[in-house]
């Protein structure tokens, strides 16, 4: 098999607006074959609008998008080598679960026995076995899902959408289900590009993600160097918790499991500040610390175990390498 | 537990008072009048007042209710099955209700569809357009096509002004008369089921169908069609069944030639002040308007 195609799925400056709505304004973006692709952001910030684009539901106002390098401005959705998990599993309630997942097999025109069996594998691969002759109405949130993505994978398309796949399920279900879906797509070997507001999920998920503001792309790259490395001030907010220290040369910001917090100065960090200490919850592993800085400044620290008190005088300290200068 | 026998009569009681209501309401104004009306289709026309016979004696106790009873016969009903006029015209009615919902719904469907994909912000001004016409008297709006589709009518002026006919078209008197009153009348009875079913639906599910390889085409008759099925069966039954025993419309629009049940009581009751042979016509048909409202809640739709 030859290397994966590193620009399988590409958008060349699409844009897309709806009247005066700029919903997605010059995005130009490469995913490879086979990556678990993650499209992050706040609600409102065209990442559906850009798969919408990829499924062929919207036309991009500019711009061109390709699968596999085959342009996709006259393919409509039908024709496209890309399937959808809806948010809403938009499972048909009038045909059972067999043929739900049969639909897309039925329209490629595959003989009877070869879309049982393919239906039979595709419950087997979502754990429904059995459950091929229950209507939609009949099934859990999280079997309604399954079915979903099943019905989605079984034209083995080039490329699977993901919209919101998580959202409509429990926080127990979900952790299990990211597994279940990340095992399916190794499995599968197929193109998954996720749209998710949850920051957890896509980091939990993705081999690489990209965060979406007001239509634009604000950074991509793997969760790991996009949480440590924030290109702006939207990003390491939306990656997680940040706090911001006023300095001479403007705002810097620092992760709460990055700042140090002892009674005296030590050698373990580069900068120290007077704090006092204003809340302590323990969480489990971790304990939260909120410190108040003699500036005035509000701070959280995670820290992996604290003895601190609420009033206790403090040193919070962090070091100049995990210290972020950003734009806003 | 004697608290809770209290609470379940006191719920029972509310309960009857719901249910009785209605039962009552229904008893008296319908029940009860049906049942005169089927007493009358086994009775025998008479010139006196009232124009029927038996009539119960009361006074003469068992022996007259014996005597009133074994006067009852079902003559009328071999009548309107026997006779080829009747036959004839439960057949023109049937086809002309069957034809007539099968046009509404051909116009309707489409009208119900547009109107449930039209911007939300227009769809109460579509859905009062569609009512309107229910504010003025229906006899009033049937009068009206008369003066449409007579030979020197508005439509006939219009066309011939256009050059697109000759000679005025003969439609007024006409069955195809007939079927246009009835698609004008009826067609909101059609609609209205018809958007209640198409607005609710999920406009993923047809994005979804088109998603998994059917051209829109494919994807309205694999996933809107189907599931609009109870708005179908729905708006099909609201138009069949008073078409069934239309009386105004074949009346003014149709031809003397074309007759119809609701004609057929209309003349026997009144012309021929046969009431219990009305009766039994009356009777016929609300047997088979029956027909299809079982088959409907047989499938669980109506």
């Amino acid at each position: 098999m030859s290397a994966a195609d590193p620009s399988f799925v590409r958008f060349v400056a699409v844009s897309k607006s709806f009247g005066p709505v700029r919903a997605v304004q010059d995005v130009t973006l490469d995913i490879a074959q086979g990556e678990f692709f993650s499209l992050l952001g706040p609600s409102g910030c065209g990442k559906t609008t850009l798969m919408r684009l990829l499924a062929g539901f919207e036309m991009p106002g500019a711009g061109t998008i390709t699968i596999d390098g085959a342009d996709m401005a006259r393919c409509p959705p039908h024709a496209r080598p890309v399937n959808m998990m809806f948010q809403s599993y938009a499972l048909f309630p009038h045909l059972t679960v067999g043929d739900n997942i049969a639909f897309g097999l039925k329209r490629q025109g595959l003989a009877r026995a070869a879309i049982a069996a393919r239906v039979e594998e595709m419950l087997r691969l979502v754990q429904l076995d059995g459950l091929a002759a229950r209507k939609p109405d009949a099934l859990s949130g999280g079997q309604k899902q399954r079915v979903a993505l099943a019905r989605a994978l079984a034209r083995g398309p080039k490329v699977l959408l993901l919209d919101e796949p998580l959202a409509a399920l429990d926080k127990k279900l979900r952790k299990e289900t990211q597994g279940e879906l990340k095992r399916i797509q190794q499995e599968s070997g197929a193109t998954f590009i996720v749209v998710t507001h949850d920051q957890e999920e896509a980091m939990a998920l993705s081999d690489r993600l990209a965060i979406m503001q007001a239509g634009q792309i604000e950074q991509i790259g793997t969760p790991r160097a996009v949480y440590a490395a924030p290109a702006t001030r939207f990003v390491a907010e939306f990656m997680g918790e940040m706090n911001w220290l006023p300095t001479e040369n403007g705002p810097i910001g620092v992760r709460p499991e990055k700042l140090i917090v002892e009674i005296k100065p030590t050698e373990g960090a580069d900068v120290w500040l007077c704090a006092t200490v204003t809340d302590v919850r323990h969480l489990g592993a971790q304990v939260s610390v909120r410190l108040k800085t003699q500036q005035g400044q509000s701070l959280d620290a995670q820290l992996p175990t604290s003895s601190l008190m609420v009033g206790d005088a403090v040193q919070v300290g962090y070091r100049r390498a995990d210290a972020h200068v950003l734009e806003a | 537990m004697g608290q809770r026998f209290d609470k379940g009569t006191r719920f029972d009681k509310g309960r009857a008072l719901i249910i009785g209501l209605p039962a009552l309401w229904l008893g008296l104004f319908f029940a009860l009048p049906m049942l005169v009306i089927l007493r009358m289709s086994l009775s025998d026309p008479a010139s006196a007042m009232p124009p029927y016979r038996p009539v119960l004696d009361w006074s003469a106790g068992w022996e007259g209710l014996l005597a009133y009873v074994q006067a009852l016969d079902l003559e009328n009903y071999s009548t309107v099955f026997t006779d080829g006029l009747y036959l004839s015209a439960f057949l023109t009615s049937l086809r002309i209700a069957l034809l007539g919902t099968v046009l509404t719904l051909l116009v309707g469907y489409p009208l119900a569809y547009a109107m449930a994909r039209a911007p939300r912000s227009w769809r109460p001004l579509l859905l009062a357009l569609i009512i309107l016409p229910f504010w003025t008297s229906f006899l009033i709006r049937v009068y009206a096509w008369i003066a449409i589709l007579r030979s020197e009518g508005l439509l006939n002026q219009m066309l011939l002004g256009l050059g697109v006919i000759s000679a005025p078209l003969e439609i007024l008197n006409t069955e195809i008369a007939i079927q246009i009153g009835i698609v004008y009348s009826y067609l909101p009875f059609m609609v209205l089921p018809l958007y209640a079913v198409l607005e609710k639906q999920d406009a993923s599910l047809v994005e979804a169908a088109c998603d998994l390889g059917s051209p829109r085409w494919q994807a309205f008759w694999l996933v809107t069609l189907p599931l609009s099925w109870p708005g179908i069966i729905g708006g099909c039954l609201l138009v069949f069944i008073p078409v069934m025993g239309e009386f105004i419309i074949p009346d003014l629009l149709g031809g003397s030639d074309t007759l119809m049940l609701g004609r057929m009581v209309w003349t026997e009751f009144f012309s021929n002040r046969d009431w219990p042979l009305a009766s039994a016509i009356a009777m016929v048909l609300l047997a088979l308007v029956m027909v299809p409202i079982v088959l409907a809640q047989r499938r669980g739709v109506a």
